[in-house]
């Protein structure tokens, strides 16, 4: 297998009044070409920190403090404007959660790719553009009439279909898609999702699908990495995840989602709630709300190392 | 569900309907003199029994946080009925302070029901000023228990922290216990755990039945989760662009889902077990506007089964089982 994103290392904080809240810690990740990696974690983990980060887009008061992020071989974080500019677009490509604070209220949606496109790309003239634009809507599923409406002509799931086709345009070989659905019902999350499902195979995409929701999650991804408190704290393929969960953290968050079709099942809570990360706990951050928490897990913060079986988990329990 | 003897229930909407107007532009005015409305609520009937749990579930804008505004008398229905403990709350001579002890609503975002500027403890206290009897000594005793009860534990912490120095789910529990503090009978608890983190869903989801049992509540739970209403309800009505289309008991309601729309919303959600594979029914489109609902039944241009009484009829609630309503022309 090829890796397309490797991180090592990579530290991120933001700088605030109120102190340093180290959102992502010492954390490294191979992301294989053409997987799809789940980044579950709850909110607060780091997960968008660590999205921005690969983007390139992270801003003040948010400062990486070591690491590096490669891409194709390529050190995105030390690389400067118009070589990251080229990278975003083409080669990675972003979908946020909210559409609606991506797009431009007042532009119609053939300007937006109309201006996406010939930003990003050399010799390309509006007509060009607007070819890719008609079959980028085809593709997602609206007719192209409606490239003439405006954001909010459009509901909830079809300016999602548009942020889609946008990040798609330019046929970028890693998308990075941070809580695509979360803002959708479940109807149309499910349309969305299916939607991302026959994309990915359709241009033979690398993806990193960014949620909170271990259902989405079961259902997109072929490996799972679990976020808590800015570091990976297990990391293996979905079937076994779910079948046989390690790390305390990941077996408590898999025991307590209700299930419909399994509602008699006793759900387990987490007890506690998560950390500040102003002041995030010694040794392993999770001890505090961990039931198997010994001496040990107090001092000493554990990485996350290949086990036995082949699964990396971050835990002294193994 | 509808049953003869009305002391059963704490609860007992009858034909429930809210229109808002639409609020149109000066030109848009002079355009059209046709007033417009948005039918957030239509002929909505449903009982609560005393001590149970009802979930109201749908997607967003089907009427449910208007629905369960009306039921304690936040907004004034455009028509309809709404008992609570056997009083007509719309018409008979209801003391709104006696209401107020009797019914209360858990905003469905706790970041924007709690003032930044009040410690938990003034939060907590406030009710009780307005709606008891209770004396500075007692009712800070009050609060400290609730506190406990609440798992906010050492009470005596939590009693001086501001909001923001809560996490979202202990913001959550202040939430719940302010609701909570002056022992009403029925609370609508709107999305109580949508906003809280999933780590922390369990448990307040926990603390909800654990208080509905130990204080004998009655409780209208509105939420867009099902396996949220799965876990928690006795009893749940699926609403669609304001109507009810399916009402049963929780079991009857996933073992035997009659609606096409209940079908789907079941089939659509997500399953966190990677080894189930199941056949989606999603249906097609979105949801549409609700101030020209759709002619006949109102899920008619997404329902699979469409046929051409559908666009034409509305459908009844009908009950098909005991306790268990359906409306569709399908049966
Ligand atoms: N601009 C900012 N200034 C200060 N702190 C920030 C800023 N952005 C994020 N943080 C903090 O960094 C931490 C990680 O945030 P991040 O947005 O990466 O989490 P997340 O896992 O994406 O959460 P969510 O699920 O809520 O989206 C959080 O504690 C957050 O409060
Ligand atoms: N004060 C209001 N004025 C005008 N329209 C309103 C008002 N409140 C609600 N509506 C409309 O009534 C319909 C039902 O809204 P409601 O908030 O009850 O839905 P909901 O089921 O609670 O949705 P959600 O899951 O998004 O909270 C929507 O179309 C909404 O836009
Ligand atoms: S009445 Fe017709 S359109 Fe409505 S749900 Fe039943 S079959 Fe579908
Ligand atoms: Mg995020
Ligand atoms: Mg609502």
């Amino acid at each position: 297998m090829e890796t397309i994103l490797s991180i090592r290392n990579l530290s991120v904080s933001y700088y605030t009044d109120e102190g340093e809240a180290r959102a992502i810690r010492n954390l490294s990740l191979d992301v294989e070409k053409g997987e799809t990696l789940g980044i579950v974690g709850e909110s607060g983990s780091g997960k968008s920190t660590l999205a921005l980060a690969i983007m390139g887009l992270l801003q003040p008061p948010a400062r990486v403090k070591t690491g590096s992020i490669y891409y194709k071989g390529r050190n995105i974080l030390s690389m400067q404007g118009e070589e990251i500019r080229k990278l975003r677009g083409k080669e990675i490509a972003m979908i946020f959660q909210d559409p609606m604070t991506s797009l431009n209220p007042v532009k119609k949606i053939r300007d937006h790719f109309i201006e996406y496109i010939t930003e990003h790309m050399e010799n390309i003239d509006e007509h060009k553009a607007l070819e890719i634009a008609r079959k980028m809507m085809k593709s997602v599923g609206i007719s192209e009439e409606r490239l003439d409406d405006y954001p909010h002509q459009f509901s909830g799931g079809m300016r999602q279909r548009v942020m889609i086709a946008l990040a798609l345009a330019l046929n970028p070989n890693l998308i990075l898609a941070d809580e695509p659905t979360t803002a959708l019902d479940v109807l149309v999350e499910a349309q969305i999702l299916e939607l991302v499902k026959r994309l990915k195979n359709e241009f033979s995409l690398t993806l990193i699908l960014i949620t909170h929701n271990m259902g989405v999650v079961a259902e997109m991804a072929d490996r799972v990495a679990v976020m808590y408190c800015g570091r990976i704290v297990e990391l293996s393929k979905t079937e076994e995840l779910y079948k046989n969960p390690k790390h305390p953290y990941t077996k408590g968050l898999i025991e307590s989602i209700p299930l419909l079709y399994n509602r008699s099942r006793k759900l387990v809570s987490i007890p506690g709630h998560p950390p500040d990360l102003r002041n995030i706990p010694s040794g392993c951050s999770f001890h505090p709300r961990c039931p198997y928490a010994f001496d040990k897990c107090m001092n000493v913060e554990p990485e996350l190392e290949k086990k036995e079986d082949g699964r990396y988990v971050a835990c002294h329990l193994y | 569900m509808h049953a003869t003897f009305t002391d059963e229930f704490m609860v007992s909407v009858e034909g429930l309907v809210k229109y808002f107007p639409v609020q149109k532009s000066f030109i848009s005015q002079l355009i059209s003199r046709k007033r417009e409305y948005v039918h957030a609520v239509d002929s909505v009937s449903f009982q609560i029994r005393k001590g149970k749990i009802h979930a109201l579930v749908g997607e967003s804008g089907s009427g449910k946080t208007t629905t369960g505004k009306v039921t304690v008398g936040l907004i004034e229905p455009t028509s309809g009925k709404v008992v609570i403990d056997g009083r007509d709350i719309f018409k008979d001579e209801v003391d709104r302070r006696e209401l107020r002890k009797k019914a209360q609503y858990i905003f469905q975002d706790p970041n924007s029901s709690l003032n930044p500027r009040m410690k938990v403890g003034q939060a907590l206290e406030e009710p009780l000023i307005h709606l008891s009897d209770a004396t500075k000594q007692e009712r800070k005793e009050i609060v400290m228990k609730m506190l406990e009860d609440v798992n906010l534990s050492p009470a005596a912490s939590f009693y001086s922290r501001y909001p923001h120095e809560l996490s979202g789910g202990q913001r959550q529990r202040v939430v719940i216990a302010r609701a909570l503090i002056i022992q009403p009978k029925y609370v609508v608890a709107d999305e109580p755990v949508a906003m809280v983190d999933a780590s922390v869903r369990a448990q307040i989801m926990d603390l909800l039945i654990t208080m509905q049992k130990r204080l004998g509540l009655t409780i209208l739970l509105i939420t867009h989760d099902l396996a949220v209403a799965s876990y928690m309800a006795d009893t749940i009505s699926v609403m669609y662009l304001g109507k009810i289309v399916e009402q049963g008991s929780t079991e009857q309601i996933f073992s035997n889902p009659l609606h096409p729309y209940t079908n789907a919303l079941i089939s659509s959600v997500p399953v966190p077990d990677p080894k189930v594979k199941r056949e989606k029914q999603i249906p097609h489109g979105e949801v549409p506007s609700a101030i020209r609902p759709p002619e006949g039944c109102r899920f008619n241009p997404r329902c699979p089964y469409r046929f051409d009484r559908c666009t034409r009829e509305v459908p009844e609630l009908l009950e098909l089982e005991e306790g268990h309503f359906v409306s569709c022309f399908l049966y």
